[in-house]
């Protein structure tokens, strides 16, 4: 372990994250480290913080205390759309896409960022060819090709989640975020998707917050459990499961309501 | 393809309508037209902001009056300006002010950013009003130089209505071009959601700012252009009453549609001419119009013309 | 040395007299924003209605203590019906079109104002029971200035007691917070968003009624107090009661003694002061995040 340790660089990592919100504590000294290559989940019980993480992992608030670094930089506070340039990506817990726009377009979005194309006025969008191919193959992984001229705010639950998970790996980053990406899917969309998941992260790190048990189960490689505000503990899955603490806290919660 | 076919005819007529007009219409109808025209700039610039950047101004006339003080300005002061000239100073003084001024707004939510629209623009028109050494303050500054352009006289209303088509018809393109471009593409995605366009990596704010100078800039060359078709301006190019104008414009064309600001600026137009002759309250009948039409025709004109179809 | 003082002194109280004023048009603008997300633009010609109705009362009746309990009801009447039947049924537009619409009512008061009472300013006498004045630290000191100060002041105690001890005003303070928490209570909240527009243009008319005979009535005052309303409102924090309390102190101060110092851009001190807390805090000195 410590050897497989030494040789992944930490791609991410936190150091001492505090976060409150007007007085109400969320985090309190989270320490995580997410090696380059792996797939890594974080779990725990509603409202123990696990959004917030991404949160502040990917701009949207700044920690109370703390410092985030990626890549080696630190990042803490940083913007939102710089944090995408410099290679990181995430997913919404509820959907976020560009409900006025077709599935094509919503992907499109993407792919013109990730090519640096942001303030041309010259050229003409329909005529971007080599645009149009990298977002059609884009929409062939995550199974959207068929449906790229419907809006994205007309699309049914399971294909509006793809489209999600679509927009976050269309800027090829580095590191993916992805949040409860399987909520509100059905046992067959949960498999679909977790097919696709791990298509889509091959070669890259992925860090998944995730209910589902199965899926964590058959995606991580290390798991970290996030109980009210702190790491509970982390590491491979079967140390996960056998642990006492995270069995008594959380585990055992879920096996209580089946 | 009816449509299609449709559109097309209209779109020709219209053509050639507009080459013909200085032949057909009597003087005070040219008149009238060119000042549709030239509004119907102004117009679009705010009903692009709103539509295609979802940034709602309330002081709009506050680059349409810049550009008409600084063209009028650079007329009177500068030795030999031409008319050219003159008229794109006008434009990049509303562009830079566009730029300082949007550089802090375009961080502020809409009901925030509308506020201060209102706020900066009669800032500045208090300005205006009280530097009377400059601008003349509510007396206005008449009198300024007509130069020729490439030696046609603009005095003739004909060539002046001609190259008002020109110029406008040029900025329109743009305008038309813009929303088919990739910084066209991502104000759309921003105004579709803003928060997702800000995590796959477009900077939200400069995005909305090369938008907003670039509107600013063609008010000040429609504010520019009307200069020189009063042959006058005073503190109502840039006052509330004129924001409040291009706000009806809009509206009453419709936001929704590439063609409602030239719609609403000749109805405008139109209406205040015929209202203003037959009452002096035309203002107020005007508003009542206006409030009508949000209320049960919020997509203006050419809202009710789509839902006819 | 004592020259100096009482000038500050007066300046402070002519600051303070400004900023109460403010303040009561600003309270309604800000606390119908904060509960039903609206922005009224028209609130501004209610404050002038408040006046004219308070000048043509006066004319009507000779007694200005009647329109000061008459006028603003007549005003917060026709907000009401303004929500009613007009914002109601563009709320489902959106947010654009609210904003449209209250601009276009904006429009449509002034220029009835205009047209029933002309656009000459109309001059409206200070009630004898409070004209004359006072000496302050060796300054004379008109009675009606301290009479705004003091009458808003309870205006102002009156509200935060509404707020804080009655039922409708924790409803309104909990539908601030919470607008979806407070409907799926059950409470009726047609009627208390009627309600508290009511009391927005009220308090907005009660302005208009006391600044009558201060500042007189004239078409132009809707604009003038729409423009430094908006700032107090957006330093202060939109749907922020303490934000405008604060706000409007400070504003007041800002134009009292910045027209000591820049008598023709006094403004320009409120724009800087905003200005600056937008930077800082973009959602304003006690206003929530967008």
């Amino acid at each position: 372990m410590a050897e497989w340790a030494e040789k992944h660089k930490k791609i991410l990592e936190m150091k001492e994250i505090y976060k409150d919100f007007e007085g109400l504590e969320v985090l309190f000294g989270i320490n995580l480290e997410i090696r380059e290559g792996e797939r890594h989940s974080i779990i725990g019980p509603n409202g123990a913080g696990k959004s917030t993480l991404f949160n502040l992992i990917t701009g949207k608030y700044l920690p109370s205390r703390g410092k985030i670094f990626f890549k080696s930089q630190d990042i803490t506070g940083e913007n939102p759309f710089k944090l995408n340039r410099m290679g990181m990506a995430r997913s919404f817990q509820i959907t976020n896409i560009f409900r006025t726009m077709t599935v094509f377009e919503n992907v499109r979005n993407a792919i013109l960022s990730k090519n640096k194309i942001r303030y041309n006025m010259f050229l003409r969008l329909s005529k971007m060819n080599g645009i149009k191919e990298e977002t059609e193959r884009i929409l062939a992984q995550i199974g959207l090709l068929e449906r790229k001229n419907e809006l994205a705010g007309e699309l049914a639950h399971g294909h509006q989640r793809a489209l999600e998970i679509g927009l976050t790996i269309a800027t090829e980053p580095e590191l993916i975020l992805l949040d409860e990406p399987t909520a509100g899917m059905s046992a067959e969309e949960t498999r679909e998707a977790v097919k696709l998941i791990r298509r889509v992260t091959e070669g890259k790190t992925l860090v998944i917050v995730e209910h589902d048990m199965e899926v964590v189960f058959s995606l991580a490689d290390r798991i970290s459990v996030i109980y009210y505000g702190q790491v509970l503990a982390s590491g491979p899955p079967e140390e996960i499961r056998n642990d006492q603490r995270v069995k008594d806290a959380y585990l055992g919660e879920e096996k209580k309501d089946g | 393809m009816k449509n299609r076919n449709l559109y097309f005819l209209i779109g020709i007529a219209s053509a050639v309508l507009a080459i013909l007009f200085p032949y057909i219409l009597p003087k005070f109808q040219l008149r009238m037209i060119t000042e549709i025209v030239i509004l119907a700039l102004f117009a679009m610039t705010w009903k692009m902001l709103l539509n295609e950047g979802g940034m709602f101004s309330f002081g709009h006339s506050l680059y349409f009056g810049l550009g008409a003080y600084a063209s009028v300005l650079g007329w009177l002061h500068i030795k030999g300006l031409s008319f050219m000239s003159g008229i794109l100073l006008g434009g990049l003084v509303a562009g830079l002010m566009a730029f300082i001024l949007g550089a802090f707004l375009v961080r502020m939510s809409g009901t925030y950013f509308a506020l201060l629209t209102l706020a900066f623009n009669q800032l500045i028109w208090a300005v205006v009003w009280k530097w009377r050494d400059v601008t003349g303050g509510d007396d206005g500054l008449g009198k300024f130089p007509k130069p020729d352009l490439l030696g046609i006289s603009m005095k003739d209303p004909a060539n002046f209505y001609y190259l008002s088509l020109i110029m406008v018809g040029v900025c329109l393109f743009i305008c038309w071009y813009y929303t088919k471009t990739p910084l066209g593409n991502v104000v759309m995605s921003i105004k579709s959601n803003e928060e997702r366009a800000k995590f796959i990596g477009f900077n939200v704010n400069a995005s909305k700012l090369v938008l907003l100078t670039m509107l600013g800039f063609f008010a000040g060359i429609s504010g520019g252009l009307y200069a020189q078709f009063q042959e006058f301006i005073a503190t109502s190019t840039i006052d509330m009453g004129m924001s409040t104008n291009v706000l009806f414009m809009a509206f009453i064309g419709g936001t929704g549609y590439f063609w409602g600001p030239l719609i609403g600026s000749g109805i405008f137009v139109y209406l205040s001419e015929y209202l203003s002759s037959f009452t002096d309250r035309w203002e107020l009948i005007f508003g009542l119009i206006f409030i009508i039409i949000v209320s049960f025709a919020p997509q203006g004109i050419l809202g009710i013309v789509e839902k006819k179809k | 040395m004592d020259a100096i003082w009482s000038t500050i002194v007066i300046q402070i109280l002519h600051g303070l007299a400004y900023g109460m004023l403010l303040f009561l048009v600003a309270s309604g603008l800000t606390l119908v924003f904060g509960m039903m997300n609206v922005l009224n633009i028209a609130h501004a010609s209610f404050y002038m209605l408040g006046a004219y109705f308070s000048y043509q009362m006066l004319k009507m009746v000779g007694n200005f203590w009647v329109g000061l309990v008459v006028c603003p009801l007549l005003v917060g009447l026709l907000g009401v019906f303004m929500e009613r039947f007009l914002l109601r049924r563009v709320h489902a537009g959106g947010h654009v079109q609210e904003f449209v619409i209250t601009f276009g009512i904006l429009f449509v008061i002034n220029e009835l104002v205009k047209w029933i009472w002309g656009t000459a300013p109309l001059p409206v006498p200070i009630p004898p029971a409070l004209s004359g004045s006072v000496m302050i630290m060796g300054n004379v000191y008109p009675v009606y200035r301290l009479f705004i100060l003091f009458f808003s002041l309870g205006i102002l105690i009156f509200l935060a007691f509404i707020l804080m001890k009655t039922r409708l005003g924790i409803t309104v303070r909990a539908a601030v917070s919470d607008r979806d928490m407070v409907s799926a209570l059950g409470t009726n909240t047609p009627r208390v968003f009627m309600l508290v527009m009511g009391i927005g243009t009220w308090l907005a008319g009660l302005a208009g009624v006391i600044a009558g005979p201060f500042i007189s009535t004239y078409p132009g005052m809707a604009l003038e107090i729409l423009v430094d309303c908006f700032i107090v409102t957006v330093t202060g924090g939109l749907g922020s009661l303490l934000g405008a309390v604060v706000a409007s102190f400070l504003i007041g101060q800002l134009s009292s003694f910045g027209i000591l110092f820049i008598p023709r851009f006094a403004i320009v001190f409120a724009f800087l002061l905003m200005a600056v807390v937008l930077i800082i805090k973009p959602s304003g000195l006690f206003g929530e995040k967008a």
